[in-house]
């Protein structure tokens, strides 16, 4: 068995420079074009043997060209199975070396036998194995099966009664692989121009389940717009028409009774909305697209899921979609996003905000578009002022009145203060779900105050206040909607009491678990940590006898303005002035641990920075200001 | 040789001189992306490079021919003489 190694890049520039050697013989010898250097010889009567040799020449470069253009199309299908590779490694072989059209006459004899007999055996399997990335074969296949064929085919295997017990789902990918691979046939046979009927409507499940099918384990990522027509005109034109809710319509039906027999949902229209996970961009550009907008979609799939669950795979499946679309993804999801994407993410937000409840199968989702959408969430939760404070919409494009600038957030849009509550609480069912936006808001908290400390050292500003206010009120909208709507409320505040009596016990820094630190600090009003703090372990009597949540709020935010400079001349550092007692190794602020669990350290440090007015009077300002937001948001919330 | 006169003949040699070293370095190109083994490597690829040596060879020989040809129709042509 014998290898070659092939680069894709590379075999395209070797076609093409083939390609233009084949004219510049033509040129002479004028087998395609009339006029030619032997006719121009001819006309004046001169002959020469030359051209018996310009003529092996061109019949070995139009072999060559065949010969390359062949490994090109494998190498295609190869690269998608070997990503990011140079050179993809491809088996030289009686296959590799078939002219084109022979590869192509294999796949159509494969696709005969298997119309004749309706179905995949274990011989037919065995060929497709071999062909699946062969683009010649796998394009002769498909154009002679035919596309309402396949997707029966598809849908045949999707089915528990389809006889092929457990190998369903592996004969489905390979049909799918091979579909993919069809596609990639720079110059396909007849037949498969066919294919466009995928994005005809159709009112068979069996054929728009099969279509789909047969979209979810190849790579279409070089055919999209393949992928587009075909998950519009099977299934979401529907769900997008007006009688998307009557059972008949096509992206209401499923496939059978009940579960399929490869893994994959009965649902027609979860199914539609999966293909979309798959291709981030596609996906926003179909949801962009519809004829409903996205917000009418969310309200129609959650119509559709309701609570208790029936279509729990729409929501999944929708919810994935929503993901890829809005550039959610990631961990952590991404908080960049095009214009695009936050469209639909101002959609979707709002959309799942006008429902008291949502389908448990999207609240993961829900919780990700929360992260990554961190920065509007941060700004919808700024209370406006006037006679019904806060009581605003959601826009995108206007502005809050008063809206404080230069906090360093960048939001995409601004949603109201209701609708952040709403869709921050519809996560909250479990602490897995919420966890990422806690990650999320932490950091863009962490990072807007020291960009505020450094703007505002620099021009005397007003930045921190404004920063601080505003993540009061965001942790107040947060807080409350986890107190309204987490099952698991109790179980989750002990974790991180756990987690930050473990600071206090073990000595581990500063550095709080992810998202431990927003908690703390939205913690910081409505009481002192004792009363959570309860316990009879050794932990909890520590941190509820020495300290304060108000008071550990107060450390993060000094802490942060030392970190930045606040009080610090070219001259001198702000901590040359502090007791050593509070210093550690390298003259640096001890930890907000071993300060807090001694008395007397404490005591040092709280009247060391009252001694620093630079400090003092930021840090109180600070906290009044985070008091501030976070009372304004209870009135509003007091209020609706 | 019918009609042709000579001046046809050169107008022929000069057409096919502007363009007869295209043709010789027709596979000058593919022959230098096998060379650079970016595209296609491998004992199969070897031989397809070498055959492409080959028939790079018989291109070459193939044109000079055609070029030595006309050469020798234009300079078997009678003067013309020049109007007077």
């Amino acid at each position: 068995m014998t290898f070659s190694s092939v680069s894709v890049a590379g075999l395209e520039d070797l076609v093409a420079k083939l390609q233009i050697a084949l004219r510049e013989l033509d040129d002479f010898l004028g087998y395609t074009t009339e006029r030619s250097v032997r006719a121009d010889m001819n006309r004046l009567d001169v002959t020469s043997t030359g051209f018996e040799d310009l003529a092996v020449v061109h019949e070995w470069v139009e072999s060559a060209l065949r010969e390359t253009q062949r490994r090109l199309g494998l190498a295609r299908a190869l690269e998608h199975q070997q990503p990011g590779a140079p050179m993809v490694r491809l088996e030289e072989n009686a296959l590799t070396d078939y002219d084109p059209l022979l590869a192509e006459r294999q796949g159509r004899d494969l696709a005969t036998r298997v119309k004749e007999s309706g179905q995949l055996d274990a011989d037919m399997v065995e060929e497709l194995e071999q062909l699946a990335y062969d683009p010649d074969a796998m394009a002769g296949f498909y154009a002679e099966l035919g596309p309402e064929m396949a997707a029966r085919l598809a849908a045949s295997l999707g089915m528990p009664e389809s006889g092929v017990g457990e190998n369903a789902q592996h004969y489905l990918e390979l049909l799918s692989i091979g579909l993919a691979t069809a596609m990639m046939d720079a110059t396909p046979p007849d037949g498969m121009g066919a294919f466009s009927e995928f994005g005809l409507a159709t009112d068979d499940p069996q054929v728009a389940w099969g279509r789909l099918a047969l979209l979810q384990y190849g790579d279409f990522s070089g055919q999209q717009a393949f992928v587009e027509q075909t998950v519009n005109g099977t299934a979401l034109d529907a769900f997008a028409a007006e009688d998307w809710a009557d059972p008949n319509n096509i992206s209401a039906k499923t496939l059978g009774d009940g579960d399929t027999a490869v893994g994959l949902t009965e649902d027609i229209g979860a199914l539609a909305f999966g293909t979309l996970a798959r291709y981030p961009g596609l996906a926003t550009k179909v949801l962009s697209e519809q004829d409903i907008s996205a917000k009418e979609m969310t309200h129609r799939v959650y119509a559709a899921a309701g609570d208790p669950a029936q279509r729990a795979d729409l929501a999944d499946s929708f919810g994935l979609a929503i993901e890829a679309a809005t550039g959610s993804q990631g961990d952590p999801p991404s908080t960049e996003h095009t214009p695009e994407q936050a469209a639909l993410a101002f959609e979707f937000i709002t959309g799942s905000a006008d429902h008291e409840s949502i389908p448990p199968a999207i609240k993961d989702t829900t919780a990700r578009v929360a992260a990554a959408y961190v920065d509007e969430m941060v700004a919808g939760s700024f209370i406006d002022g006037g006679e019904m404070s806060g009581d605003r919409g959601s826009s995108m494009d206007v502005m809050p009145e008063d809206f404080p600038q230069g906090t360093g957030l960048s939001p995409d849009f601004y949603l109201s203060p209701r609708a952040v509550h709403r869709f921050l609480g519809g996560f909250q069912d479990q602490i897995g779900y919420s966890a990422p936006f806690e990650v999320a808001v932490e950091s863009l908290y962490n990072s807007s105050l020291a960009d505020a400390i450094v703007a505002d050292k620099a021009d005397g500003g007003n930045r921190v206040n404004d920063v601080m206010s505003l993540f009061g009120a965001a942790a107040t909208l947060y807080f409350e909607g986890q107190r309204e709507f987490a099952a698991d409320f109790d179980a989750r505040e002990q974790a991180r009491k756990g987690a930050v009596a473990k600071i206090f016990t073990e000595g581990t820094g500063t550095v709080l678990p992810p998202g431990v630190g927003f908690w703390l600090l939205h913690q910081g009003v409505g009481g002192k940590l004792d009363q959570w703090a309860n316990s009879t372990d050794t932990e909890g009597a520590v941190i509820a006898e020495n300290t304060d949540a108000a008071q550990l709020r107060w450390y993060m935010t000094v802490h942060a303005m030392i970190g930045n400079g606040v009080g610090s001349t070219p001259e001198a550092h702000v901590m040359d002035s502090a007791p050593e007692a509070i210093k550690g190794e390298y003259g640096e602020l001890l930890p907000m641990d071993q300060i807090y669990a001694d008395p007397e350290l404490r005591r040092q440090f709280m009247e060391w920075v009252q001694s620093v007015p630079a400090l003092d009077d930021m840090a109180d300002a600070g906290t009044d200001a985070w008091d501030s937001g976070w009372q304004g948001a209870q009135t509003f919330l007091g209020r609706a | 040789m019918n009609d042709t006169t000579r001046a046809d003949l050169e107008r022929l040699q000069i057409q096919v001189g502007r363009i007869i070293g295209d043709l010789k370095a027709a596979l000058d190109a593919p022959l230098a992306i096998m060379a650079s083994g970016e595209a296609w490597t491998g004992n199969r690829a070897n031989g397809f490079g070498t055959s492409m040596e080959i028939h790079k060879d018989v291109l070459r020989q193939g044109a000079d021919t055609i070029d030595e040809d006309i050469d020798a129709a234009v300079a078997a042509a009678p003067a013309e003489e020049a109007p007077a």
